[in-house]
């Protein structure tokens, strides 16, 4: 089954084997994460994924209420016996996080190197031309 | 706790109204950490003011003004010694025991998936932070943070 992309404002969603990617985007505030509380907590009960995988890499800003978020996130899957898992936020996203002392529930995971290296190439022209540019500005000695 | 004494010269000095909607939340964040700029901060100093900074006004909103309409009253004040005091106001219900709403994960807004760690993120990323409030009149936090000299 090919994994399905769903964009929703303010996240894009993925249902991935067992797992439900929400790939959040932009600034988590009040104001945000209201927005999308609802959003997310539907797909979940509609897929009942085995876990939730909350990737901030495209996350700029944070305060407490995506601290709510997240922590409400993870009573919602704790009901469903699922974990929840955040995954590469930004350095300062990842104090306030550890400020709550939110790792002791959440597991938090950087994986944007693991990403590059195991990503399948989808477009393999595209990748052929950049291959073929990187050799041409190579300088010889 | 540290004890640090803040210049009160005031280099510079900037005051914004904002009606206490939601969506003004992030216009707050950027007018500060505009206007701090001219201090040349880090960047992580800076994403330190805007978070406090958020939390104040997300306070106003959810808790003084409780999502009716009000307005939310900003002062940032650029110090002598590359410091600034950003103070944010409100003319809301005033909060009745400060002590027990500045404790971590205290809150009064169970609905709202409210964390409770507003006042600690505000300790966390300023160096002083104090609070004013009056039941029926209104609050004032104030929050002061020194940057860092890089060349040091």
């Amino acid at each position: 089954m090919s994994a399905a992309k769903d964009k929703k404002p303010g996240y894009d969603s993925e249902f991935m084997g067992c797992y439900l990617k929400i790939k959040l985007r932009g600034e988590i505030d009040h104001h945000s994460a209201s927005s999308v509380r609802a959003s997310i907590d539907s797909e979940i009960y509609q897929k009942r994924p085995r876990g939730l995988i909350m990737d901030m890499s495209a996350v700029n800003f944070m305060d407490s209420s995506g601290l709510g978020l997240i922590m409400g996130r993870y009573s919602v899957m704790n009901e469903l016996g699922g974990e929840v898992i955040v995954t590469d936020p930004n350095p300062a996203i990842e104090r306030i996080m550890t400020l709550a002392g939110m790792e002791r529930l959440i597991k938090i995971q950087h994986t944007k190197q693991e990403f590059v290296r195991s990503a399948p190439k989808v477009k393999g022209r595209r990748s052929g031309a950049q291959t073929k540019k990187v050799k041409n500005t190579s300088e010889k000695g | 706790m540290r004890k640090k004494k803040f210049s009160t010269e005031t280099v510079n000095k900037m005051q914004i109204k904002l009606p206490a909607i939601s969506v003004n939340e992030g216009m707050a964040r950027a007018a500060v950490a505009a206007f701090c700029a001219s201090l040349d901060p880090a960047a992580l100093e800076i994403a330190d003011i805007k978070c406090a900074v958020s939390e104040a006004v997300t306070n106003c909103i959810v808790h003084a003004y409780k999502n009716t309409s009000g307005v939310i009253y900003i002062t940032v004040s650029l110090l002598k010694g590359r410091a600034v005091k950003i103070e944010i106001r409100d003319r809301g219900c005033g909060i009745p025991d400060i002590k027990q709403a500045r404790m971590p994960l205290f809150t009064t807004d169970r609905e709202d998936e409210r964390s409770g760690m507003g006042f600690t993120v505000m300790e966390s990323f300023c160096d002083k932070v104090s609070v004013r409030s009056k039941v029926g009149v209104g609050t004032t936090v104030t929050l002061y943070k020194q940057f860092v000299d890089r060349d040091t």
